[in-house]
């Protein structure tokens, strides 16, 4: 039993990449349970590219360019490696050997890559010469056999990335060279890239001073946030305080009113039972004291009345008092619902703000910091 | 004949991206760089989109990752390496 390697080494494997010879050597990558192989090399037209090169950035072309060379280690180690991983991708996105899922995955990744690549309308506008390169390497590019397409799309490109890498080198450059008051860039970069820079730098401020008002609103709406948590815990608790206790009193005031009325009843009641009594224990009385007599009662009677009548009236004063005081309760929660409604609006319109705030940072970072920053 | 499928091809991915419910700035986005992509690449992008109404989604997803980078070189290439890595799980998931 012949091991993968063992058949690519035969070329006995059915690599459409390697029959067709786009693809150069191979590498084999065991991954845990799905072994693929990558490139090592790549093959456009007559051109060869090893994957080496991508990661030095040995394209060729680019070898003698100035801007290249002004390159740092560190950002042509970088640069590289980003060519090396995205043309990996791009390889899988055409291989044949990769699962559907793992396919569509590079896919997007690949074109996500092209379009971000490509200058939009308004970048190449200012730049014919790039926009021309990038139409010669559109026609080029369809001599491209499988397995090699993405590395004719690195290698025709090649010259716009490597400007987009510079300026984007450059961004790290921007603290330095808005202390050096934004011109001095010690000749690295030529002249357009280095008003890129400074452009960079205004775009950076605006985006800055943006945030800053972004973080001020948004503190702001944290304090009315929590200014409205607080009122309605308040009120939540003082209107169920306020209720119980209004409740509480009124009821105890009835209690105090209706025990009252009841002893006060009841002693006319003793009052009138012991005059009837009186006057029964007399044998004959004489027409005098029965009027008399008549007369306690009829007082008896009238207090009753007077009794009762107070009792309604303190009753209904009581009951009125608890009404009075629940409406006032109601009114305070009326007044903490329009504060609240007061903070909603607020808060609203610092949404608002914040939106529109977002929406500025977004126009000035396509406006201009796009094209500053990414070319 | 070559520029007429070029140009074909350019207005297909373009009226993708137009009959997307994609938001009018992510639009821009797109339709600004379309006429810049090579052929290969613009009929991999049409081919995404067509395959899966959520592709153009994917794929505007990973191009604002890269430019919200900035153009800070470290982390295009973070992005670029983690989307690898991605595709490496998927291809060790089978």
């Amino acid at each position: 039993m012949k091991t993968e390697m063992e058949k690519f080494n035969n070329g006995e494997d059915n690599n459409e990449a390697v029959a067709s010879g786009d693809v150069l050597g191979q590498q084999e990558f065991e991954r845990s349970s799905s072994p693929y192989r990558l490139p090592e090399s790549y093959k456009v037209g007559e051109l060869e590219i090893s994957v080496e090169a991508l990661r030095t950035l040995e394209l060729p072309g680019l070898e003698k360019d100035p801007a290249v060379l002004a390159l740092s280690e560190e950002v042509r180690g970088e640069l590289g490696a980003t060519f090396a991983d995205m043309a990996e991708t791009a390889y899988l996105a055409e291989s044949g050997e990769v699962s559907p899922d793992a396919k569509k995955a590079a896919r997007v990744a690949t074109a996500a890559n092209a379009l971000f690549a490509s200058p939009d309308e308004e970048e190449s506008a200012v730049d014919e010469a790039t926009e021309r390169q990038i139409k010669e390497a559109r026609t080029d590019s369809k001599e491209v056999g499988t397995g090699a397409r993405f590395v004719n799309w690195v290698n025709t490109k090649g010259k716009a990335i490597v400007r987009a890498a510079l300026v984007a080198a450059s961004i790290s450059a921007i603290p330095q060279a808005a202390l050096a008051g934004g011109r001095d860039f010690g000749g690295i970069f030529d002249r357009a890239v280095a008003q890129r820079v400074e452009g960079g730098v205004r775009v950076k401020r605006s985006v800055e001073h943006i945030n800053v008002q972004q973080e001020r609103i948004r503190i702001d709406i944290e304090r009315l946030e929590r200014e409205k948590d607080i009122l309605l815990q308040r009120a939540e608790g003082r209107a169920g305080l306020g209720e119980v206790q209004n409740q509480t009193e009124s009821n105890a005031r009835l209690i105090q009113l209706d025990s009252r009325y009841r002893a006060d009843k009841m002693s006319l009641d003793a009052k009138r039972m012991e005059l009837e009594s009186r006057h029964a224990a007399k044998p004959n009385p004489s027409a005098a004291e029965a009027a008399r007599h008549r007369s306690q009662l009829m007082q008896i009677d009238a207090q009753e009345i007077r009794l009762d009548g107070n009792y309604q009236a303190q009753r209904a004063r009581a009951e009125g008092r608890s009404a009075v005081q629940s409406g006032r309760i109601g009114n305070e929660m009326l007044d903490v619902g329009a504060r609240i409604q007061r903070i909603d609006i607020e808060i609203q319109h610092r949404a608002t703000e914040l939106r529109r705030l977002n929406a500025e940072r977004t126009n000035v970072l396509i406006e201009g910091g796009f094209r500053v920053f990414r070319r | 004949m070559a520029d007429i499928e070029r140009t074909t091809l350019v207005e297909e991915a373009k009226a993708i991206v137009i009959g997307s419910h994609l938001s009018a700035v992510d639009k821009k986005l797109l339709v600004g760089r379309i006429p810049f992509v090579a052929d290969i690449m613009l009929r991999m992008f049409v081919e995404v989109c067509k395959e899966d109404p959520f592709g153009v989604d994917a794929i505007v997803k990973s191009l604002k990752k890269k430019l919200d980078a900035q153009g800070n070189l470290k982390k295009i290439h973070e992005i670029v390496k983690q989307e690898r890595r991605d595709i490496e799980e998927l291809l060790a998931a089978g």
